[in-house]
């Protein structure tokens, strides 16, 4: 090859390179995992300023006398990879050294079940997880119960400020399980221009949902009135969720025979398709919960129902194009005479049962992070759970009153059932089926059923 | 050569290919014939053949078996026929430009799957620009359905694969004799003739080659089809591969998710057996 080919050649790879750098995407936010959350008011707790001796941005603990390396694993969204590099502050502490791994939901939840099952040391010392998973978890005995600890650290970490509620929803079987530091529910954004110009009050029914559709419907600058997220199996499950709540169904019988294909559950689905059909259409039936934040940020959508850890970028002036002009409202009720349509989730840090490090070294490492500065911090991000941050000024003033009506009168979190993951897996295989037509609410019911009593006798959950 | 020496040499290979390929084979093999889940997966029970009789019993597994089918009857030869006619537009081509038509061809190559399948996905999301451009030209939406989202899985995979063809018969090109080329003009063959009688003779060996890498390739479809999806069951486009992911981590059924990944193993090697001897035996007739 010539020279001068050579140079070329060698500036244009170069350039590719360059490009693909720039040009390689975000990593798409992992499915939100809800985790147990518990409905709780905040209250207006006196907050205590830290010490002149004290530093609240540091990690306050003491050096190990070995050099200890903790591990963790979650799944990345902007509050979950706050909370992450919270806990790489205590990398400053002497012989300590705090690695965290931030994957998509999926694959960490498939890496730690990996992990966990598999015996031996666990890979990670602190991971990421959900009420749901806590049962599954805790059900398997792979995680280390946090009691002791708990009552140890109760007075010097102030673990008052996190509800009772909470500590309830990251507890199985009387043990806890797990420090929860992030609550989410499901609730009502809407377009505030546009609810004035053709005066629509916020629905609180899904009733009123549908007539605000009807009245939307031909607005031009609209691709869809209204959304929930109904894009994949996982979805449907959850919104299934919110819906059977609030007609009185619930999931399991005592002996985790499948619950939710009775006449409260057909109820429930059947208010579904009537949601689907007035207001998303096929087109509606694809939005994720991306498609549904952007649609609120660009006018292309009317009103939602969506996460609450959405609502700070509605006011993100990068973001969206309406900042100040999003408004919030608890979640509707699918049933007039029921629970709101909103559950609640938290996320929380638990501790393998077969980790190689000091649980009491990771569990202050838990606390350093999770403090009330770092929530403080973090409310500009997502819900905490530190009643303490509210009277303290942080952030989501404009929602934080949606939220809490929604954690307050919804359908509560989901059951801490160590079966649950099959019963979601059955029935984010025949819900969508029901947005398209192919199944009606009763077909696809007695299919989900069918199919998970099949897996849970299989594996010993029903007898 | 005398055998002791063959074996040295071949030993590194062999011990590479029995830790990589033939250990976890037995190992998936006797996995297949177990109840294993997450919960019992130190202490898994044997129930014989039971797995791999509700495998082939299940109907979501031979749903997913006939897209996956559908999946390789359009997209192999479809990247066949476009690697072939891309390698000869840029066997026409020289100087500079021909490096900048390699680099291009070859970029799909370079971005990792999962990343160019949630790109391409991006392009036609309601607020992206190819969902943009279809609502301007056909004025209607785009959205993602049974039939739309099995033709992007399709696209997909024919926009990442293509380089590969392409790249393998631009080489086998570069050694074409140009003499037969020149005895066929001077005979008055006109290009097509050409193309038809000497350049796919001279790469005939790399098209079934190629044919079978990429029904191998095609057969473990995976992250278009979980990207695309999303395990959405309305769209009816579960590949064997997704499948098998979907029954180890939804349903955690470990042991089920073996025997169906050692049945795939088995139906692709049903399908290229025949493949391989025919090549075998034109091996030793050209010898």
């Amino acid at each position: 090859m010539k020279k001068i080919q050579f140079v070329w050649f060698a500036l244009l790879s170069l350039l590719v390179v360059v490009s693909l750098i720039g040009c390689q995407p975000q990593a798409t936010a992992p499915v939100e995992q809800p985790t147990a959350v518990v409905v709780e008011q905040p209250t207006a707790a006196v907050v205590e300023q830290p010490t002149a001796t004290v530093d609240p941005t540091a990690c306050n603990l003491d050096a190990p006398s070995t050099p200890v390396e903790i591990n963790m694993i979650g799944w990345s969204f902007p509050i979950t990879d706050f909370y992450a590099s919270e806990l790489k502050k205590c990398n400053q502490v002497e012989n300590l050294t705090v690695n965290t791994q931030q994957l998509d939901s999926a694959s960490a939840h498939e890496q730690m079940r990996l992990g966990l099952a598999g015996g031996g040391k666990a890979p990670w010392a602190i991971i990421h997880n959900t009420a749901q998973d806590l049962a599954e978890f805790g059900s398997a005995g792979w995680l280390y119960p946090l009691d002791d600890l708990v009552k140890k650290y109760w007075t010097e970490y102030k673990l008052d400020d996190i509800p009772e509620a909470a500590w309830t929803t990251v507890t199985y079987e009387g043990h806890i399980y797990g420090v929860p530091w992030d609550a989410n529910t499901i609730m009502m954004f809407y377009n505030m221009d546009l609810f004035t110009e053709y005066n629509i009050i916020p629905p609180t029914t899904y009733d009123e949902v549908i007539a605000a559709c009807k009245i939307l419907k031909n607005e031009p600058s609209l691709a869809v009135p209204f959304t929930m997220n109904l894009h994949a199996g996982w979805a449907w499950e959850i919104e299934f969720f919110n819906f059977i709540g609030s007609f009185g169904g619930k999931y399991f019988n005592p002996d985790n025979t499948p619950a939710f294909n009775s006449p409260e559950g057909v109820a429930a689905l059947t208010k579904m398709k009537e949601v689907v059909d007035a207001c998303m259409g096929p087109q509606g039936l694809t939005y994720s919960i991306d498609d549904s934040e952007i649609g609120m940020e660009t006018g292309t959508i009317g009103f939602v129902n969506i996460w609450a850890s959405r609502a700070a970028n509605m006011d993100n002036p990068e973001k969206s194009n309406f900042v100040g002009r999003i408004g919030f409202a608890p979640a509707a009720a699918p049933n007039p005479a029921g629970k709101l349509g909103g559950s609640s989730w938290y996320d929380a840090y638990s501790i393998p049962a077969n980790t190689g490090v000091d649980p009491d070294l990771v569990f202050r490492v838990i606390m350093e992070a999770t403090d009330f500065q770092s929530q403080l911090e973090a409310s500009q991000l997502g819900i905490v759970v530190r009643t303490s941050v509210a009277a303290a000024g942080g952030g989501g003033s404009r929602y934080l009153g949606a939220v809490n009506e929604t954690l307050a009168k919804g359908v509560g979190s989901l059951p801490s059932n160590p079966a649950l993951v099959l019963m979601q897996a059955a029935l984010g295989n025949w819900l969508p089926l029901v947005g398209t037509g192919e199944k009606t609410p009763a077909e696809a019911l007695q299919a989900a059923a069918d199919e998970y009593l099949a897996q849970a006798t299989q594996q010993g959950f029903v007898k | 050569m005398k055998a002791k020496d063959f074996y040295k040499f071949v030993a590194p290979s062999l011990i590479a290919m029995g830790t990589l390929l033939v250990f976890p084979l037995v190992m998936a093999t006797w996995l297949g014939l177990n109840f294993m889940t997450y919960r019992n997966i130190n202490n898994p029970v044997f129930v014989g053949l039971a797995n791999y009789i509700e495998v082939l019993t299940d109907q979501r597994f031979w749903q997913a078996f006939r897209f996956t089918v559908l999946f390789i009857a359009i997209t192999v030869p479809a990247t066949i026929v476009i690697g072939f006619l891309l390698a000869l537009f840029l066997d026409q081509i020289s100087g500079h430009v021909r490096g900048v038509f390699i680099t291009t061809y070859l970029l799909p190559m370079v971005i990792v799957p999962v990343v160019g399948t949630m790109m391409f996905r991006l392009l036609f999301v309601p607020s992206g620009i190819a969902a943009w451009l279809y609502q301007e030209i056909l004025k209607q939406p785009f959205f993602f359905n049974e039939v739309s989202v099995k033709i992007l899985i399709i696209l997909n995979a024919i926009w990442t694969t293509t380089p590969f063809p392409f790249i393998v018969m631009y080489a086998g090109l570069q050694t074409l004799p140009q003499e037969q080329i020149e005895a066929a003009l001077m005979d008055g063959a006109n290009r097509r003739q050409q193309v038809r009688y000497i350049v796919i003779p001279h790469l005939s060996s790399l098209l079934v080659f190629l044919g079978l890498i990429l029904i191998m390739d095609a057969y473990r479809v995976f992250d278009s089809i979980f990207v695309l999806t999303q395990q959405n069951p309305i769209y009816k486009a579960a590949s064997v591969m997704s499948y098998i992911f979907r029954t180890a981590m939804a349903v955690q059924q470990l042991g089920l998710a073996n025997a169906m990944a050692i049945l795939t193993v088995i139906m692709v090697m049903i399908v290229l057996i025949p493949l391989l001897v025919h090549t075998y035996h034109d091996q030793i007739e050209e010898r």
